[in-house]
């Protein structure tokens, strides 16, 4: 590869890192629900992204290609015993969390009540309602973004609304 | 502004999963707005929340911090040589240890003879019978052993 070539390759990879870092943040908080734990995920797929970076450029949608890693990468992370275990203690423990991802929302009661409510559904459900909510993705973008048929991803989407309003009302949760 | 009655048929769509992002993106605006229906306003959160969720962003990148790569080879290379020296040291410095105190010892081990050299007559001949006697006794000695030995394989060859 010439030096002139490389040169374009990094200024397109670079952009498109640009372009998506906030996204693949929020999905990877999402999951994980961890500020420090999100970033990690962030670091890793950016780290992992650059050592194929002559193959993203090419793809069609490099995004979704980055969002799909980031959700795995996440979701592994979830996985791992430590994450879980903290998690675990998260759910159980009131709104006194300062580390909880969404601070903003965390401070006003209501928000932060949805907040955990969103936290109560399936990851996968979640990173559907995230993405559409959130990201304002079209169904298809979805799908390729998260290895999800179409039909599961309209699926969980419903469902994932429902539940969330169910709950809710359950709540009466009001804002201020 | 969305009408009210509009609002809720478009909520009705949302839940059922029909909505476009466009009609999506009229239901955050009429949340938005704040004069919301009251028998809607319990979604009011929902919507909210997901304004808050989008305005996030992520963290400046962090400088990644410098990992200084130790230079292994080097390092080896230095450890070798140093040991080397040392087991070197260790050697020369044992066989200087056994080497000179056995001079030490030969010099220190020197007899002067000159001090017990019998200068009386009687003192000799006394010392030179006693020396002759053992020599005659342990001469005697053998020959017994030898005839002994003999007389015993005859015995045997009978």
């Amino acid at each position: 590869m010439t030096r002139a070539n490389a040169a374009i390759l990094l200024d397109h990879y670079t952009h498109i890192i640009t372009s998506v870092r906030d996204r693949l943040y929020r999905l990877a908080l999402r999951v994980v629900n961890d500020a420090d734990d999100a970033e990690d995920v962030v670091q890793d797929v950016l780290v992992k992204s650059w050592r194929q970076r002559e193959k993203i450029v090419c793809l069609d949608n490099p995004p979704a290609w980055l969002l799909r890693m980031t959700k795995h990468q996440a979701i592994d992370r979830l996985r791992s015993a430590k994450v879980r275990s903290a998690r675990e203690t998260e759910a159980a423990a009131s709104d006194r969390d300062a580390r909880t991802p969404y601070r903003i929302a965390a401070a006003n009661d209501a928000l932060g009540h949805v907040h955990r409510l969103l936290q109560q559904l399936p990851p996968d459900q979640r990173t559907v309602l995230h993405l559409r909510e959130v990201e304002g993705m079209e169904y298809q973008e979805i799908a390729d973004a998260t290895g999800l048929t179409m039909q599961q991803v309209k699926t969980y989407l419903h469902r994932g609304r429902h539940k969330l309003r169910a709950l809710l009302l359950k709540e009466k949760i009001t804002n201020p | 502004m969305m009408k009210h009655s509009e609002a809720e048929i478009l909520l009705h769509r949302y839940f059922e999963g029909e909505t476009s992002l466009d009609e999506e993106m009229r239901l955050r605006e009429y949340f938005r707005a704040g004069d919301v229906r009251p028998d809607l306003a319990e979604l009011d959160p929902l919507f909210a929340y997901w304004d808050e969720a989008a305005s996030i962003v992520a963290p400046p990148v962090k400088k990644a911090a410098v990992r200084r790569r130790l230079p292994v080879r080097w390092l080896s290379a230095a450890a070798a040589a140093v040991l080397l020296l040392f087991v070197a040291g260790n050697w020369f410095s044992q066989q200087s240890d056994l080497t000179e105190p056995s001079i030490a010892q030969a010099e220190a081990e020197t007899i002067d003879w000159s001090k017990y050299e019998v200068t009386d007559p009687k003192e000799a001949y006394k010392v030179l019978r006693t020396a002759l006697g053992t020599a005659s006794a342990e001469m005697n000695r053998s020959a017994r052993i030898t005839v002994k030995e003999i007389s015993a394989a005859r015995n045997a060859l009978r």
